[in-house]
């Protein structure tokens, strides 16, 4: 059947190809179509982005003023401002990261550099692998028990600190892991051929390069601190004592500044009539930096990247044909 | 080169020009591939064969960049016109490429592919049509009792008589096979240019390859390729009878090849 | 004393490590005992299996979170899960690269949002839909709350659905238009089934981010613990919805130790989830043999991660 000329065949398959012609445009239909639809999918997303930051702030830029970033806020009279909330937002980040960031790293140091297969290595594998998974409500919980109640830390900054600390630990660990495991085995290999020790050879060969995904994962986990709310509502508290508004003091309680959306519209503070655009303000304050992260990361990690590392992309296997 | 009046399988190549963005990697190239023919091209590393032949069914679309000047037409299809529909156009041109690439589907499924694309035949047509690409491709006996496992479990040599028959169950009027030994064993290579010779019978075979012996054993006409040491760009320099080029090459350039003195 | 310097060096970053690994042990054990608690008060039937949640009552029925978090996260990845998919391929396989960048980066700044904006954005605007297409009530409730979590869940799903169709190897791409498949018949028979453990991820790792979701749901879902969910346009409430709303009012032993069970619960579920991510990975492995991974040119990102340690 196979050495019969392709002419004879069509002859007598005439009703066949005839079908198959019908397909054949229904396919052609249904391509375009599915083609068509993935592409509305897309641009329905890309539409929905737009309108969220677009309504965001349409809402909130009329609030902003330099007197609503740094005034005190207020429960009872309109016109109160932000300030408290911004300064211990800034509070929980930096303390937060500077818990974070010691523990993160050298676990990542570890997992890249020194760990060898075997249980020890597997168990601290799976436990990142498994508290990157946990939603950051039961990171609040936990913080409950175990920094207010057991520690009696109470409802405080330094609870909240140490409770985003070990919910971004995962993301941290991962990140810093990849950018050291993404340094060239070149660089090791001269370092310590050179007779530097692996120490040295991690201090000054490999972590002068895996810097930039450092900070990358540093910004990153920094971007979700700031728009953290669930965890904090448990630990730190949803209230700025009025006599200690910016005072450094880790005990204290403290009311981020994605917290205090939350309470202003869900909460409910009686008697407040400007309630909403103090909200909406907060929202497009939350909103532009979150979106400032991104656009400086987007910038500096492939800046930073080229320069410390001097070397372009390595290219793509199997992306281009050759001919 | 073959005077005779292009049938509705044959393939003509006319004055064609292959560029990537603006590197022309082939230069005016003018070629027939006749019907129950196998035409071997061969050539040097780089010298645009592959290029050339990922051109004919319009796969190297695919390559951001590319696209030819000249025409190419199949019988009196100008591949390359706006209207020409690609779907179509590759139904009747198949394709088997370097390594061997079967879906990951059972090995009934990877041929009966193209066959269930449009107005799928009855079950037991299928199974007959599947059956018989297998046998064309030597391959039913290996496989008979296993059609519903996965094509990975194959061998390389086996895999690339399955894409055979994937590419043949749709009875393509011509068959482009792109290094198809490349990836194989010696015996593996052996089945699939028996292979070939057989399916010159009801096909017009265009094989790229690498490999000089293969070309003598399996190809009737062969082309000669290489890359312009001007502008890089991939030529044809010489086109004959297999025989002719292996024995009595008029170029120098083809002589220094096929005798392995570059290449 | 370079040798000092380099074992004091190891044996601090070991101890960095091991605070992750004591960490994850320690989360595990005391949501669970002090969850497990619950059960001094009540009988585990009580518990799992009571339909009210009352705190005034000292009731603890977990079914109405429960089965809260159940159709919420359920109608979610009814709409969700195909969007996502759909944004993926639209991304890999059809989108020109500036575009393809464009989506990135809209994909991006999705992930990047914080929940309470969601929140925000849901009750300015999808919950006074809610109460214009039903005639009344408050709106909140969880349609809305599942309008919110599509949108939440779409970074996570797309981002995972995007690389597990890039993965796939550009020959059989080829293959499936070579014997004349449209690009949709490409992408239907072919891509996707080869990329089904990938695809499964991105689907198990998006429920995860729904299962969990707290304050954006809180936000919208009306909070109504007392009752099993009555429609998907009133009132209700999920598992940390509950626990948000509670916990910082919780007083009495009996009402925390419930509320910290939920939370043990979600525990539970996330790593059951995780779980099964590596059953669907484990399940993708025999399809994709060692002779063929060898054969095919494409290089895979992990591949490529393990030969930098080579």
């Amino acid at each position: 059947m196979y050495n019969e000329p392709r002419e004879a065949r069509v002859t007598r398959d005439v009703v066949w190809e005839r079908r198959i012609i019908a397909a054949r445009r229904r396919a052609a239909l249904v391509d375009r179509a599915m083609t068509g639809l993935l592409a509305l999918a897309a641009l329905g997303l890309a539409l929905v982005l737009s309108a969220i930051i677009f309504i965001i702030l349409r809402a909130g830029l009329p609030a902003l003023s330099w007197s609503f970033l740094t005034s005190a806020s207020s429960i009872t009279d309109p016109g109160g401002g932000i300030g408290p909330q911004i300064f211990v937002s800034i509070y929980v980040l930096v303390l937060s990261l500077l818990i974070a960031t010691p523990v993160g790293v050298g676990a990542a140091i570890y997992l890249a550099e020194y760990a060898r297969p075997g249980p020890a290595t597997n168990a601290i594998r799976f436990s990142t692998e498994a508290l990157a998974s946990v939603p950051s409500v039961v990171f609040g919980v936990f913080g409950a028990i175990i920094f207010l109640t057991t520690m009696s830390l109470g409802f405080s900054v330094l609870s909240g600190s140490l409770t985003l600390a070990l919910l971004n630990l995962p993301l941290m660990v991962r990140i810093a892991e990849d950018a050291i495991r993404s340094v060239p085995v070149a660089y090791r290999e001269a370092s310590l051929a050179l007779g530097a020790s692996r120490w040295e050879t991690i201090r000054k060969a490999v972590l002068p390069s895996a810097l930039p995904g450092i900070i990358t994962a540093l910004v990153l986990t920094g971007g979700r601190i700031l728009g953290e709310t669930a965890p904090l509502i448990l630990t730190t508290g949803t209230t700025i004592s009025p006599n200690a508004r910016y005072s450094l003091n880790p005990l204290q309680t403290g009311e981020t500044l994605a917290v205090h959306i939350w309470v202003l519209k869900i909460v409910g503070v009686p008697g407040l009539k400007d309630a909403q655009l103090v909200a909406d303000g907060s929202a497009a304050v939350l909103l532009l930096i979150v979106l400032l992260i991104n656009l400086a990361m987007a910038f500096f990690t492939t800046r930073l990247t080229r320069r410390l590392r001097g070397v372009g992309r390595a290219p793509r296997a199997g992306g281009s044909k050759k001919g | 080169m073959d005077t005779s009046a292009p049938t509705p399988t044959t393939m003509t190549i006319r004055a064609a020009s292959l560029y990537y963005g603006i590197f022309r990697a082939v230069k005016e190239i003018n070629l027939c591939f006749r019907p129950n023919v196998v035409t071997a091209i061969i050539g040097p590393s780089g010298c645009g064969k592959s290029t050339l032949l990922r051109s004919l069914n319009r796969i190297n679309d695919r390559v951001a960049g590319f696209r030819v000047e000249g025409t190419i037409s199949l019988g009196d299809t100008d591949v390359y016109a706006p209207g020409t529909d690609v779907v179509d156009l590759r139904r009747r041109v198949g394709m088997v490429f370097q390594r061997p690439n079967p879906f990951p589907m059972s090995i009934f499924d990877n041929v009966a592919f193209g066959l269930t694309l449009y107005a799928p035949p009855t079950r037991a047509a299928l199974a007959a049509l599947v059956e018989d690409a297998l046998r064309a491709s030597a391959l039913w006996g290996e496989v008979k009792d296993k059609l519903r496992r996965p094509a990975s479990e194959l061998s390389g040599g086996q895999q690339q008589r399955l894409c055979i028959a994937r590419a043949i169950a749709t009875r393509p009027d011509v068959l482009l096979m792109d290094e198809p030994c490349s990836a194989l064993d010696p015996i593996s290579t052996l089945k699939v240019e028996e292979l070939i010779a057989e399916l010159k019978c009801s096909y017009t075979v265009v094989i790229v390859t690498h490999n000089m012996q293969q070309a003598a054993r399996a190809s009737d006409i062969t082309v000669m390729m290489n890359m312009d040491a001007v502008d890089r760009a991939g030529h044809v320099i010489e086109v004959g009878d297999t025989d002719t080029i292996f024995t009595n090459p008029k170029h120098p350039q083809t002589e220094a090849y096929v005798s392995g003195r570059f290449g | 004393m370079r040798l000092r310097q380099g074992v004091l060096a190891q044996s601090i970053f070991f101890t960095a490590a091991a605070i992750v690994a004591i960490s994850t042990a320690a989360l595990l054990l005391f949501t669970g005992s002090r969850g497990l608690a619950v059960f001094s008060f009540m009988g585990p039937g009580e518990f799992f299996l009571g339909t009210s949640w009352n705190q005034n009552d000292q009731t603890f029925g977990v079914l109405p979170l429960l089965l809260g978090s159940l159709l919420t996260v359920g109608l979610t990845l009814l709409i969700s899960g195909p969007l996502a998919l759909g944004v993926a391929i639209f991304m890999v396989e059809i989108a020109p690269d500036p575009v393809r960048r464009v989506m990135r980066t809209v994909v991006e700044l999705f992930a990047a949002l914080p929940s309470v904006i969601y929140g925000l954005l849901g009750l300015t605007l999808v919950v006074p839909w809610v109460r214009v297409i039903t005639g009344g009530g408050l709106g909140k409730g969880i349609l809305a709350a599942v309008i919110v979590l599509v949108f939440m869940t779409q970074p996570t799903m797309v981002s995972i659905a995007e690389d597990a169709l890039r993965a796939l190897p550009e020959s059989l791409r080829e293959g499936a238009l070579a014997v004349g498949a449209t690009r949709w018949q490409m992408i239907w028979r072919v891509l996707l089934p080869a990329a089904r453990p990938g695809l499964i991820t991105a689907v198990v790792l998006g429920t995860g981010r729904a299962v969990g979701e707290t304050i954006a749901v809180q936000m919208v879902i009306g909070n109504i613990t007392s009752r099993l969910p009555e429609s998907l346009v009133r009132g209700a409430t999920t598992m940390p919805a509950a626990i948000v709303t509670q916990l910082p009012e919780a007083t009495s032993p009996e009402h925390r130790a419930a509320l910290i069970m939920v939370a043990f619960l979600l525990l539970l579920i996330t790593f059951g989830l995780i779980a099964a991510v590596r059953a669907a990975g484990a399940i993708g492995s025999p399809r994709r043999p060692t002779r063929r991974r060898r054969l095919t040119p494409t290089a895979r990102p992990a591949a490529a991660k393990g030969a930098i340690d080579v």
